[in-house]
Order: structure tokens, then C-alpha cells, then sequence
């Protein structure tokens, strides 16, 4: 199967921006000229899947496109839009992250409907959601010294194949 | 009330007025209660009071910024890390089939409250809760002046590319591989300048134009 993104990444179509990580090119069917799309040039379907490292790389390349739409076409502002998943409209299976350029009067409208939600039904969706991001809470820089020293320390006494056939094997 | 005053205050003074009146910013620090369902020294996350689906969460740094572009770059690499948690939670959560991750930049974008975020949005089969993005006809003329300015604006390079450039650069001055990299920083800083230097002068008041 191939994919409609990788296939533009690699014939550089429309592409204005790109290094080895990531990509911003111009969308086809723009919902306003100047639509761009910043995307990995790896192929990740959704962003639970691409890897921390990759998505810093797509935020600040979002920000950067974002702003130089400012400049190149006078824009007054920007909508920054994901749709993660085929239940958030996603067409065709590369991340890419849409930015889209708009000065006033331009006729587009992002608003969705508000559902009214009772206390109750907020209630268990901050207690679910809270369930979910516990581990999320692990504070980053924190964390990332620590992991250091362990790969060097995996690194020094067990090969890297094994060190990633082990790794494969916790995972259930 | 405020309104005379504004035009005497100058830039640092309007933004101090804004941030003790920016209700996210009332809300990321607990003076106004909220929902939260993620905290950390960066940022918060809490449940949209007029959700789009059951848990709509708008993600905010805790620090005040208007709009994307003035977030630093390692604060806002951050937030969407966390956003890419915070959407795996909504699909743990509520068994979602995808997010919806939105963000408004301006007026002009939709955007109401004037402390950046970013609309993290859990969605299901019929939620009817679709931001959908309408498509035109591709301009091609316009777009190939786009594409150009853009591209210089951004002056992306792959590995490759680099090495040839720096093959060039080691040629004309044979000198050690420091100064290609030196010089390709300094060429980033200076575009960066460039585009801070533009939005002090028309980032404020949508533009102009």
C-alpha cells in the first residue's frame, strides 16, 4: 500500500521546507491558498506513534510555518489543526499537521457545536481522563538523565541486538 | 473603563494588564477552579467547560502567551508531548477513534481568549463534532509564489544537502568542519531575528494589511 504523503515527500512536490526529520509542503486542495502541511518524512499514522523526539521536531517546524505565513502572505492569524485518527477525519494515513493561514472576513469558520454535559457526566470524564494521565505526570526532565546512564550502562555490557530483543519481550 | 487607558500604556503595560485579567491564567495557577486532569511545572491541561465531546481538554502553558508564536520553542516542544499524551488518554479513556488537536492564532483565527492553547479533542463514531476543513481548487500560480517565499523564509536542508554545502564552504576556505556549522547558525538566529523583528512590528493589532 503506499502512501499519498510519502509519495509527495519523495517526488518533493509543492515541498517549501524540509530536512531529515521533518517536512512542510503546500496541501492540494488547500481550504485557503497557503495551506501547509508539516508532517514526519518518516511515515507515523497518528502521533501516539511517532516518537517524542519526531513531534518536538513537528512543533517547532509547526510554529515556524506558522509565522512565516504571517510574513509571506500578510496573514493575521493561524489555525493549527491535527486530525489524529480516522474518528477525527484523517484522510490519508500520514500525521500531518494542518496549518492554515486567515485574515478576517475570510469566510472560514472552525466552531464546533458545545454539548451540554451535566456535572455528573464532567465529573467522570475528569476522573477518566485523570486515570489515564497518572503516568503522564512523570516529569520529563526528570526522567531523561536517568534513562542516559541506563543505555550507557545497557550499552557497555550487553550487545545492542540483545538489548532490543529484550526490550521486545517485555512489551506483553 | 479600560479602553482610554490602553492607548497610553505601552507594550510591557498592556501585556501586564492582560495577564492579571487572563482568566487561563487565574485558572493555571488555581486562583479560578477548573477541572484539571493534567499538571506539571509547564503546563496544565483542563476539561473545556463547553465541551465538544466529554472530555474536550484545552492544554495551556502556565505562562502567559497570546498566541503560538510567542511561546519558546522548548516550552511549546514540550506541550505537544504532552498533548500527544493527553490524546492517548482520551483514547484509553473513552475508547475515542481519534483526536482532534486545534489551535487558533488571532482573532482573525477564532481565537477568543488571548492565552494560547491547544484543543485536544476525543472523538467518536457520529459525535458530530468535526472541525471539517473545506478544500478549494489548488491555485498554482499563486501557490508557486508561495512556495518560493516560503522556501527561502524557511531554508530547510537534508543531511545531504548539508554536506554538499559544507563541501563548498570547506573548499573556498579550507578551514576545519567548525565553520559550515557556525555559519549555518548564524543564518538561523538571523532569520529568527528577522521574524521576531516582524511580529514586534505587526504581530500586534492583527497585522495591518
Amino acid at each position: 500500500m503506499t502512501c499519498q504523503y510519502c509519495d509527495a515527500l519523495k517526488a518533493k512536490e509543492w515541498v517549501v521546507y524540509e530536512d531529515d526529520t521533518a517536512a512542510v509542503m503546500l496541501h492540494k486542495s488547500p481550504a485557503m491558498p497557503g495551506h501547509l502541511l508539516v508532517m514526519p518524512r518518516e511515515h507515523f499514522t497518528i502521533m501516539e506513534q511517532t516518537p517524542d523526539a519526531v513531534v518536538r521536531k513537528l512543533a517547532a517546524l509547526a510554529n515556524k510555518a506558522s509565522t512565516s505565513l504571517l510574513q509571506v502572505l500578510g496573514a493575521s492569524g493561524t489555525n493549527v489543526i491535527i486530525e489524529n485518527g480516522t474518528g477525527a477525519e484523517q484522510q490519508i494515513p500520514h500525521l500531518s499537521i494542518n496549518i492554515i493561514p486567515r485574515v478576517e472576513g475570510d469566510g472560514l469558520s472552525f466552531q464546533w457545536q458545545p454539548k451540554k454535559l451535566s456535572d455528573e457526566q464532567m465529573g467522570l470524564a475528569e476522573l477518566q481522563l485523570k486515570e489515564q494521565t497518572k503516568s503522564l505526570g512523570v516529569e520529563p526532565e526528570r526522567k531523561e538523565p536517568i534513562r542516559l546512564d541506563d543505555n550507557k550502562a545497557a550499552g557497555e555490557t550487553v550487545k545492542k541486538s540483545d538489548y532490543m530483543t529484550k526490550q521486545l519481550r517485555r512489551v506483553p | 473603563m479600560e479602553e482610554p487607558d490602553i492607548s497610553k500604556l505601552n507594550q510591557s503595560e498592556i501585556e501586564e494588564l492582560q495577564k492579571k485579567n487572563c482568566v487561563f491564567c487565574h485558572i493555571a495557577s488555581g486562583k479560578v477552579p477548573a477541572r484539571k486532569v493534567y499538571e506539571d511545572n509547564e503546563c496544565v491541561a483542563v476539561l473545556d467547560i463547553n465541551p465538544a465531546t466529554p472530555g474536550h481538554m484545552l492544554l495551556m502553558p502556565k505562562e502567559h502567551y497570546t498566541v503560538m508564536f510567542q511561546v519558546p520553542e522548548r516550552a511549546l516542544d514540550h506541550i505537544f508531548v504532552i498533548a500527544k499524551g493527553l490524546s492517548q488518554a482520551g483514547l484509553k479513556a473513552f475508547q475515542s477513534k481519534g483526536t482532534t488537536i486545534f489551535a487558533a492564532n488571532g482573532v482573525a483565527a477564532g481565537q477568543r481568549a488571548p492565552h494560547f492553547m491547544l484543543h485536544i479533542i476525543p472523538r467518536t463514531a457520529g459525535d458530530s463534532a468535526g472541525l471539517y476543513i473545506p478544500s478549494r481548487a489548488f491555485p498554482e500560480k499563486e501557490a508557486k509564489q508561495i512556495a518560493a517565499a516560503l522556501s527561502t523564509l524557511l531554508g530547510g536542508k537534508t543531511q545531504e544537502e548539508k554536506a554538499v554545502a559544507a563541501e563548498i564552504v570547506k573548499e573556498e576556505r579550507t578551514e576545519t568542519a567548525e565553520k559550515p556549522k557556525l555559519a549555518e547558525k548564524a543564518g538561523k538566529s538571523a532569520d529568527l531575528d528577522s521574524l521576531t523583528e516582524f511580529l514586534a512590528k505587526g504581530g500586534r493589532k492583527g497585522g495591518g494589511k
